[in-house]
Formats: C-alpha cells, sequence, structure tokens
C-alpha cells in the first residue's frame, strides 16, 4: 500500500473533488470516505497474526490476502453500511466505496519485482494487472502526491464555497 | 429490508462471515503463472528442486553487494541465494523482493527487483498509525451513536444562520458557506 496517511488524503481529494457535483458529500461523508481509504489494509493483521496459526486452528486454508482484493472491500462497505441507521445507509455506503476504491487504485500502482500488481479485481478476477510502479509504501513519494492533492482539493473547495455565498 | 436490529445484528454476522469466507477460498488458490501469480520464498524453499527453472518471488536482505547475494526472509537456517543480473546498484543491508527464473538452488536469475530503504518499514508503520489517528478523530468528531435508531448517523455541524433558519432533513449547514470546518 501506499502508507496508511497517504491513502487517507487519496481519499479526501478524491471526495471533496466529488462533492461538487454530489453536494451531499459533506464533511461527515468525506470522513466516512477517509474510513473507507483504510479498509483494504486490515489485511495487515496478517502481519500480527500468522495465517498459519488459524489453518491450523480451523483446519481449512485460509489467508489474510483476500482481504485486500476488491470483493472484501465490497463486503466491508456492507458492514459500514449496516452499521448506520437506515436512512444513512445509501450515502455512508457511497462515501465508504469512493474511499475504498481510490485506495485499491492507488494500491494498484505501486512498484513490484514482477511489474503485476495483485488481485485487485478478485473474485471477479484473479489477475494480477500490469502496474506503472509509481509509489513504494516504504517511501514517502505517496504520501507528497496525496499531500498535495488533498490540499489542492480543499483550497478549491473553500473557493468554491465562498463563490457560493456571495451569489446569495 | 434490514431494518430491525435483529435484521441488522443477522446481516452483520452474514457480512463477517463472508469476508471468513472469503480468507478460506483465497487461501485454496495456489499459484498461476498466467495471472502472474508466483510462488513465494515460503513456498519454493522447503523445497527448492522442484522450483529449478520456475520464475519464483524470493524476498530477504542484501548481505552481499558484488555479486548481490541475498539472505532469504522466513528461512531458517538462513538460505542465502544469489541474484544473477541485477541491473541496478543495490546496497548492504536493504530488504530486497527479486522476480526471476530459479536457476539452481542458491541462484536466481532476476528479472525485476524492489527495493526497501533502512527505515522504510519504520516510515509506513508510522504514517499509517497517523492516518488512523487522523480517521478516527474525524469519525468521533464527525459521527455520534443514535441509540434510539441503533446505529450511527452524522453530526449536524456547529449551527450556521442557515441551520438556524431551516434546517433540512441532514443538519443543513454542512457544507455550505460559512461552515469552516468543511474540511
Amino acid at each position: 500500500m501506499p502508507d496508511g496517511l497517504a491513502h487517507v488524503l487519496f481519499a479526501y481529494a478524491a471526495c471533496t473533488a466529488l462533492s461538487w457535483r454530489y453536494e451531499w458529500l459533506t464533511t461527515p461523508y468525506r470522513t466516512a470516505a477517509m474510513a473507507g481509504g483504510l479498509i483494504p489494509d486490515i489485511s495487515k493483521i496478517g502481519v500480527f497474526v500468522d495465517a498459519w496459526r488459524v489453518r491450523d486452528a480451523i483446519g481449512l486454508p485460509f489467508s489474510f490476502d483476500a482481504l485486500e482484493t476488491g470483493g472484501a472491500a465490497a463486503v466491508w462497505v456492507a458492514v459500514g453500511a449496516l452499521l448506520v441507521v437506515p436512512r444513512e445507509r445509501r450515502r455512508t455506503a457511497g462515501a465508504l466505496a469512493v474511499g475504498a476504491t481510490t485506495h485499491l487504485l492507488t494500491d494498484a500502482m505501486l512498484a513490484k519485482p514482477t511489474g503485476h500488481s495483485y488481485a485487485v479485481a478478485w473474485p471477479l478476477t484473479r489477475y494480477y494487472f500490469p502496474t506503472p510502479g509509481l509509489f513504494k509504501s516504504t517511501e514517502p513519494g505517496a504520501l507528497v502526491v496525496a499531500l498535495l492533492l488533498a490540499v489542492g482539493a480543499w483550497l478549491l473547495d473553500r473557493r468554491r464555497t465562498r463563490a457560493a455565498a456571495a451569489e446569495r | 429490508m434490514f431494518e430491525s436490529r435483529v435484521e441488522r445484528g443477522v446481516g452483520l454476522v452474514a457480512l463477517l462471515g463472508a469476508l471468513f469466507g472469503l480468507c478460506v477460498w483465497y487461501g485454496t488458490l495456489g499459484t498461476d503463472p498466467a495471472s502472474w501469480v508466483f510462488p513465494r520464498t515460503a513456498q519454493v524453499f522447503p523445497g527448492p528442486e522442484r522450483y529449478i527453472g520456475r520464475r519464483v518471488v524470493l524476498a530477504g536482505e542484501v548481505v552481499s553487494v558484488d555479486p548481490v547475494v541475498v539472505s532469504l526472509a522466513g528461512t531458517d537456517p538462513p538460505v542465502r541465494v544469489l541474484l544473477d543480473g541485477v541491473d541496478r546498484p543495490v546496497a548492504a543491508g536493504v530488504r530486497i523482493r527479486a522476480f526471476g527464473v530459479l536457476e539452481s538452488e542458491g541462484t536466481l536469475r532476476t528479472l525485476g527487483v524492489v527495493t526497501t530503504r533502512p527505515g522504510g518499514f519504520v516510515y509506513a508503520a508510522t504514517a499509517s498509525i497517523v492516518g488512523g489517528l487522523v480517521v478516527i478523530g474525524r469519525l468521533l468528531r464527525d459521527w455520534r451513536v443514535d441509540l434510539g435508531g441503533w446505529g450511527l448517523e452524522p453530526r449536524a455541524s456547529p449551527p450556521s444562520l442557515r441551520a438556524l433558519a431551516g434546517a433540512g432533513e441532514d443538519g443543513a449547514g454542512t457544507g455550505e458557506a460559512g461552515d469552516d470546518r468543511d474540511a
């Protein structure tokens, strides 16, 4: 992954830009999108819990890698939708999905030795798509880009808000 | 649908079960070179002779630079592999992941590498913790638990003139002019 902070900032930038078209994407939904931006990193639990221990315990195959995929992200979005009150469900799911999507897309651009990324579209397909290799999760390049996008989005957003207020 | 607490609770359990199921399913998947899914260190090194001539991905720490030799992570006792054909300078001590053809139990004809600078994992962990704190902070600020509806809902922003004049169903004032917290 680009690191978690970069993911959160990418999600914020995407959501803020989308709010210019979808005005319901106000602060709380931007927060939801930022939370969504961390969802696929739930797979990092595999760093702390050895998958083989789980396999031994349950007697079945098991891999935490499933949690980085698009399919798992979709399930988590549904989990988020059920955690909010029913009238907020659609908007929350939408915001979470925006955030999770930015995460999946930026992860799919990480540098890999094979030149291909990971099973981002699983279970639709297991194919590891080619990656342009733009980022490493262990270097701040992605964070710098994310920060620029987030600050830019925030500035543009303030300008639009002020322009809208001036018209009234 | 899924309005009552019971239905939502059942739904949540079902979804978590689905996530568990996805992890089990993924665990059954083997390598698939056509999809660019290759065997990794842990799969190869119990018995590397079976992988000679095949493409694999190995990870470890660079222990010598000319020629490039890697001590593989997770092998006990540590296995050393020579990376043949690394086309750029790597320093001793960096973590490396190498993709290539296993020419022998001790040599990888390298097709691509990615290195991690020392301190890279500390950076990634720190940045991720900061990101997590930002999200938790914003969630606490922007959402509340509706005990009546048994769920989370957005807080209305601090009232602006607009909200006092005529609040919409959402707590209007969010995202409108004058709401400096719309960030």
